[in-house]
């Protein structure tokens, strides 16, 4: 053997040693206050914003996947769409390693397990059963599907690995249990059980309102799509998702100081427990932010005293390190009686953040005159999202440009509702309103 | 004849059908119960899974501290508890509230409310045994949008309920049931909505209800309903009926050829006998001139010619003896009219031995008559005369016939106080007992050394019989040593119909 190969060969392996050997990579967490400077004895609304953004990860040393698909096999997914489940299905089986799991789930007006729960390894054998048994027959039993599929992930439950089912639907669940509430309950077994649920609701007749429920409770993806040609697409970048996680029940409190009132969560959603908040977050994503954003009332204070406004303590899974991390950071607020001071230390991403928070909200009242058939009500709703937004005293370019590109998919959810058939916009805009809500960067 | 074939065919067609009948009824029996037992077993599956539930709950008392902390986390964790309350001697101990409470647990607190008001509300759907209150079981609230399930669980002044989660466990079932009854189904309802359907070769319309039965408490809304294949019953009785159809059709085949066989044989005994009868009628003419002739004759000859005489007298009593044949072939070919008179008994029998020395002396027999001590000179009966003469006749002539190797017959009269008998007695070789019924059968001669070389039609007492029966008389047999002894029993106050 050539000496100069064999030497090349150790440098790399010395190399890549010391790269294993460097300090485990951290989830980087910040927390920031809105107004960190406030006016003295005024009780403003202030905002806290917990932001976790995942650290880079090389894809070879991504955690294994154990994952279930729930496809719709009901006899409304006939032609086009069952035939891009299909191929959406198949190209999942040929992204996964051998090392990862798969089941395959189809429903229609019963369920069969297709492919239980296995590791990767015949591929082959997994395109034939996909194309064997992927056939539209029969009604919609999403309950039991969603319900077999929780069933075979939590076969090879592993705190280590990315435990997640992806639900396709193109219909109403009209077998066994079909209440909004009733799949809620199963979502919350499966984050109780820390199994993510991401649901893709395909075409116009999905019901959107059960869909982003199921993934919000589970801290899933949600995607509309709309035509069956993006399905592929929509496989790849949530598996684009699935591979980039970097820790996993992710578990923010947030401990307000004295006569602090926490008010209300933005967003995301968690608990609250007289100056306790609670939120949880199933998992973190590569180079993604995912914030908790919390609406708090301070104490009043005299000008130049700092008072103590909240102790905020983070645990995750880190799935690289294969440790719990932990972070902890004590916040305080300032008093003042310049108002120029005051608007001084604004912090403006966070103000923004909140706003576009706020806009989610009042998207959800938009839904609600939408559903009452008042559209041009709804549009008003959406405009004045725009007005408010644009009216915020912002100058750091970063914050401008958050404004402007949330104030665009405003007034591009208005344009739609204006063109599009109700039952469309009404879908783009619960899906953008998940988005929102869950930070979830999609499409 | 007809009506026998009816009734023959009447009984077939109805055991039958209720034979077929029976066959489709047990079917239907046989399905039913194939039903009720799988319904019972999905049952025993889904109160299992309720038992294994609550096993495991008792386990978590087992080891679970009631504070705050260690509950919360286990509802945190465990994806089967919903909620938790405790109540230490009544009073509600978990959710505290007294400490700040989460939205959740405001609704959980309100939602139990009436159950802290009256902790006895929990055992009120238990089984009440001797023991008094049981130490844990189930309770549900069905008025809620979705029933709420508590486990409870009773120690000391502790009560410890759990809200199960009805969603896991309508999951669990979903998971676990694994039924498959080929062409049948079984369905799982909760509310009147469909929950689990076993997979089934038969599409709805094909199935019929067979069984369905509610879950016991705390699943009292649920109900199991079982759909079988429909109970082709029709082709048991298609089937039945085409066997049943080819059973009447060979026994009736069967009947025609027998009836055709009879009546054959009787069309062809009555052409014999017509044609006998026929025969005799002809004989009968020539027979009273030979016989009128010959007593002329006897007359004519006078007592001159001695030699003359005694062959004139063969002559008499053989057209004599031919006469009485032919109104024998007459008499069983046509029933004579019977016209009742008095009859002297003493008479008739002198009539008869003096009919009958020569004959008998021909043979080397001796003929006697004994009127008993009973019998006075004038016995009379009512019956008839010549019906009288035939029957006793051919009694004597079978003596001749059979019996003259005894070279004896007895005639003996004795009188009863109802009736009166006329023994006839001869000394030869007898008849077998067996063989005795068959003598009144027409045509029959008793196959052995007796009757051979003797001639005979074999109907004398087929036609003794006949007449006596006419005459409401009876024909007894009596087997002495040697010989045989025909009875003929007369009725003294005989009510004598017509005859047949």
């Amino acid at each position: 053997m050539n000496t100069k190969r064999l030497f090349t060969l150790l440098a790399f392996s010395a190399a890549a040693f010391c790269l294993g050997a460097q300090a485990a990579q951290k989830v980087t967490i910040k927390s920031e206050i809105a107004s960190p400077v406030v006016l003295e004895n005024a009780q403003d609304k202030n905002y806290l914003k917990i932001s976790l953004t995942g650290f880079p990860l090389e894809i070879r040393k991504r955690s294994p996947i154990n994952l279930a698909l729930v496809i719709d096999r009901s006899s409304s997914m006939s032609g086009e769409r069952i035939e891009k489940a299909r191929d959406a299905s198949i190209m999942a089986v040929n992204m996964l390693e051998s090392d990862d799991t798969l089941s395959i789930v189809a429903y229609d007006s019963t369920v069969e397990v297709i492919v239980p729960a296995t590791r990767v390894k015949d591929k082959q054998m997994l395109v034939e059963k996909i194309r064997k048994h992927i056939q539209p027959r029969g009604m919609t039993a999403l309950f039991a599907g969603v319900s077999k599929g929780l069933d075979q992930v939590g076969k090879h439950l592993d705190k280590e690995q990315v435990n997640r089912i992806i639900l396709l639907s193109d219909g109403q669940a009209n077998i066994g249990p079909t209440s909004i509430s009733e799949l809620t309950g199963l979502a919350k077994i499966a984050a109780k059980k820390g199994v993510a649920i991401t649901t893709l609701g395909l075409g116009k007749d999905y019901n959107e309102d059960l869909m982003t429920t199921i993934a919000g409770y589970s801290d899933g993806n949600h995607v509309f799509v709309e035509k069956s040609v993006d399905l592929e697409k929509t496989f790849a970048s949530e598996f684009n998702d699935v591979m980039s996680v970097v820790a996993q029940d992710v578990e923010v409190v947030i401990k307000t100081a004295n006569q602090v009132t926490p008010v209300r969560l933005l967003g995301r959603d968690g608990e609250i427990r007289g100056d306790t908040v609670t939120v949880k977050l199933n998992q973190l994503y590569s180079n993604q932010e995912k914030y908790v954003l919390l609406e708090v009332i301070p104490a009043k204070g005299v000008r130049a005293e700092s008072k103590a406004l909240a102790d905020v303590t983070v645990n995750y899974n880190n799935l690289e390190s294969k440790n719990k991390d932990t972070y902890n950071e004590s916040l305080a607020i300032r008093y003042t009686d310049s108002d120029s001071e005051m608007k001084n230390a604004v912090v403006e991403e966070v103000l923004v953040d909140s706003a576009i928070q706020k806009t989610a909200i009042q998207n959800e009242k938009a839904v609600r005159l939408m559903d009452e058939g008042k559209m041009d009500e709804a549009k008003a709703v959406l405009d004045q999202n725009i007005k408010d937004l644009e009216a915020l005293p912002v100058r750091q370019p970063a914050a401008v440009q958050k404004i402007q590109e949330s104030a665009g998919i405003n007034r591009s959810m208005g344009a739609k509702m204006m063109s599009e058939k109700k039952e469309v916009s009404r879908k783009a805009l619960k899906e953008q309103n998940y988005n929102v809500k869950n930070q979830s960067s999609k499409k | 004849m007809a009506a026998i074939t009816l009734l023959i065919f009447s009984v077939i067609a109805c055991l039958g059908f209720r034979a077929i009948e029976h066959e489709a009824l047990l079917r239907v029996y046989q399905s039913q119960t194939l039903a009720q037992t799988r319904t019972a077993q999905a049952e025993d599956f889904v109160m299992n899974l309720l038992r294994q539930k609550a096993t495991r709950l008792d386990a978590i008392m087992g080891f679970l501290q009631f504070d705050e902390e260690p509950v919360r986390s286990l509802l945190e964790k465990d994806v089967d508890i919903d909620d938790v309350f405790v109540l230490q001697k009544n009073t509600l101990s978990y959710p505290d509230e007294q400490k700040p409470l989460t939205q959740k647990e405001k609704t959980w607190i309100q939602t139990i409310t009436p159950l802290l008001r009256d902790p006895s509300l929990l055992y009120s759907h238990s089984e009440k045994t001797e023991k008094g209150i049981p130490r844990s079981g189930w309770f549900v609230i069905n008025e809620t949008q979705e029933p709420i399930l508590i486990y409870w669980n009773r120690e000391n002044d502790r009560i410890v309920g759990f809200h199960v989660s009805y969603i896991k466990l309508l999951s669990d079932v979903l998971n676990a049931a694994d039924f498959n009854f080929a062409e049948d189904t079984l369905i799982f309802k909760e509310s009147g909505r469909i929950l689990y359907q076993s997979p089934s070769d038969l599409s709805i319309e094909n199935r019929q209800p067979r069984y369905s039965m509610y879950l016991p408490y705390p699943l009292n809304t649920w109900s199991l309903e079982y759909y079988g294949q429909k109970t082709d019953t029709l082709a048991v009785y298609l089937w039945g009926g085409v066997f049943l159809l080819a059973l009447l059709m060979t026994v009736g085949l069967i009947i025609f050829r027998l009836y055709r066989e009879y009546t054959q044989t009787a069309r062809l005994a009555r052409q014999q006998v017509n044609f006998v009868s026929q025969v005799s009628h002809e004989l009968k003419t020539p027979l009273t001139n030979i016989s009128l002739y010959a007593e002329l004759l006897k007359e004519e000859l006078g007592e001159f010619y001695e030699d003359g005489v005694r062959r004139v007298d063969v002559i008499i009593s053989e057209s004599q003896r031919l006469s009485r044949l032919i109104q024998n072939i007459l008499t069983f070919s046509h029933a004579p009219k019977i016209h009742i008179q008095p009859v002297d008994i003493g008479q008739l029998m002198a009539r008869i031995v003096q009919t009958f020395t020569p004959s008998s002396q021909a043979r080397g027999m001796i003929l006697s008559l004994n009127m008993g001590e009973s019998v006075t000179e004038s016995v009379m009966i009512d019956s008839n005369l010549d019906l009288l003469t035939q029957i006793l006749g051919n009694f004597l002539s079978n003596a001749e016939k059979y019996a003259s190797s005894g070279q004896r017959v007895d005639l003996t009269v004795e009188s009863h106080p109802d009736y009166l008998d006329i023994h006839v007695r001869d000394y030869g070789p007898g008849i077998p007992e067996k063989e005795a019924k068959k003598i009144f059968q027409p045509f029959y001669r008793i196959q052995s050394t007796i009757t051979e070389g003797v001639t005979g039609t074999g109907i004398g007492l087929t036609i003794a019989r006949q007449l006596a029966e006419s005459l409401h008389a009876e024909i007894l047999l009596a087997h002495p040593s040697p010989g045989m002894q025909f009875t003929l029993r007369l009725k003294k106050q005989p009510r004598i119909d017509n005859p047949l």
